[in-house]
């Protein structure tokens, strides 16, 4: 540091960012990294599972609940003794979920296990047996095509969502979706990158353990619905992550639903496959010939439209916003 | 971890320790500082915006801190604007006059700066990292005009310590 006498005001500028600079060349970066990821590793092993969100089957007996708790927490510890990376599980479903949004197209082969009431109410939005995922940042397209009709609804590069009912096509932009199929949309809730965003707020994450993927490395990270949480469909999780590529090998959620009733929910299985073209994410690639697909141009037309293959009357325009304002929304 | 952590991580400690006056104290603020970034990493695009977010964060922990804590001086740290105490430096060591008048320097602008409130210090700081006024005026939680106060007042408190240490006289 050059100081010249006397000094200007003019001049701090310039000998502050050299005292800045000069004890910025002190820090130990390495060892800092080092004491960043043992906190962010830290934090997630602190976050246990509530007991009562442990499987069933293990939470049984008090002595199986203890050795529950005990065999996580040694797999916990042998974890990170073992496997300096990733740091932790959030660090780790963070990881995945920027991988989902800036890499390439990803494919999930999705099963469900859904209330028959659901998939009665949406015929249209529905995953049926067994549908496929396909997801690229924002965008997603779920077809089904094992049901009595082929099942095609999804959300384009502009973020408007669609789906096809026979020959006719519905698009909404963000905003203009009506409530019900938001909600419904949500309770579906098929794309992962979304789904990793709602862990990453809403859940508690803790890596149980790791395992292999036919050679590969995989970590388990167990997921648990924070008690202050709300809105939130699914109560627990288990998501499959590559430490090496942050690929989302397999997602499972659950939602329980009472003691006398199975839990339901999906599960999401990662598939090899190559990219999609980017125009399949848009409802015009999944119109039957001849079909014609209503969007936001001809929004009146388009409401009529939905309102009666619903079968319901449209709720008032005042109350239709206000509950789309209220209804919690996965697009963001 | 992230390339960008590593690259922002000396400024930031640097930037941290000169807001709260001791090193062990301001690396434990910037580590939770990016463990809290990164625990939010899906809402933010860090690549781009982390060293900034980084800053912003580290600002209102600071500030936090000194409008929460009132700062004890020990008589050991008396004297020592970066908290050494009266350990006697190893003169030995350093022997060309240079580089004492530049820790001289260094010293004095260490002290100058905790003359500072620690919002001149954080907008003088930040000035002189090169954050647009905008940019500081949105970590501070204040307007851009507070801003340029801040940074005028800062500068003109700064050359007047620096001129009284080294020539005696306070600049006009």
């Amino acid at each position: 540091m050059n100081l010249t006498l006397p000094v200007d005001e003019q001049d701090v500028d310039a000998l502050v960012r050299e005292y800045l600079e000069a004890s910025a060349a002190t820090v130990d970066v390495e060892r800092l990294e080092r004491e960043i990821t043992a906190r962010l590793g830290e934090a997630s092993v602190m976050r246990p599972a509530p007991a009562s969100r442990l499987p069933k089957l293990l939470a049984r007996t008090g002595a199986w609940a203890t050795a529950a708790v005990v065999l996580v927490a040694v797999s916990a510890a042998l974890y990170f003794t073992l496997q300096p990376e990733p740091a932790g599980a959030y660090a780790l479903v963070s990881a995945a979920q920027q991988s989902l949004e800036k890499g390439p197209d990803r494919c999930y082969r999705v099963e469900g296990r859904l209330p028959e009431g659901w998939l009665k109410a949406n015929p249209w939005l529905r995953v049926g047996e067994a549908a496929t995922v396909w997801t690229r940042g924002d965008r997603f397209l779920v077809s089904s095509d094992n049901g009595p009709v082929d099942v095609h609804w999804g959300q384009d590069e502009s973020r408007n969502f669609w789906f096809i009912a026979g020959d006719t096509g519905f698009s909404f932009r963000p905003g203009e979706t009506p409530p019900i199929l938001l909600r419904t949309r949500m309770y579906l809730a098929l794309n992962p990158r979304q789904l990793l965003n709602r862990f990453l707020k809403d859940f508690d994450l803790t890596i149980i353990k790791d395992r292999e993927h036919q050679g590969q490395p995989v970590v388990r990270v167990w997921a648990t619905r924070k008690p202050e949480s709300k809105d939130i469909v699914f109560d627990t999780a288990w998501i499959e992550i590559d430490p090496r590529t942050k690929l989302v090998r397999r997602l499972e959620v659950e939602r329980n639903v009472g003691q006398r009733t199975p839990p339901f929910g999906l599960i999401f299985t990662f598939v090899e496959q190559a990219s999609l073209p980017a125009s399949d994410y848009q409802a015009q690639a999944h119109l039957p010939p001849g079909g014609v697909l209503l969007g936001p141009d001809q929004a009146a037309e388009r409401d009529d439209r939905f309102w009666e293959l619903v079968g319901r009357r449209r709720p008032a325009a005042a109350k239709s916003q206000e509950a789309a304002d209220k209804a919690p929304v996965d697009s963001q | 971890m992230d390339g960008w952590i590593a690259l922002a991580l000396p400024g930031a400690v640097a930037y941290a320790n000169s807001l709260v006056g001791d090193r062990t104290h301001a690396e434990d603020i910037v580590q939770e500082c990016v463990c809290r970034l990164l625990f939010h990493a899906a809402r933010y695009d860090l690549e781009r915006d982390g060293r900034k977010l980084l800053f912003r964060s580290i600002t209102n922990a600071c500030i936090n801190l000194h409008t929460r804590e009132r700062k004890t001086v020990s008589l050991d740290d008396k004297g020592r604007a970066d908290g050494a105490g009266w350990e006697v430096a190893d003169r030995a060591a350093v022997p060309p006059p240079a580089a004492a008048m530049a820790e001289e320097l260094r010293l004095a602008i260490a002290e100058g700066l905790t003359t500072l409130g620690v919002r001149y210090r954080a907008a003088l700081e930040l000035t002189s990292l090169g954050y647009e006024t905008g940019e500081i005026a949105e970590m501070l939680g204040v307007t851009a005009e507070n801003v340029r106060v801040l940074v005028f007042r800062a500068r003109k408190s700064m050359a007047a310590f620096l001129n009284a240490r080294f020539t005696g006289e306070a600049s006009s």
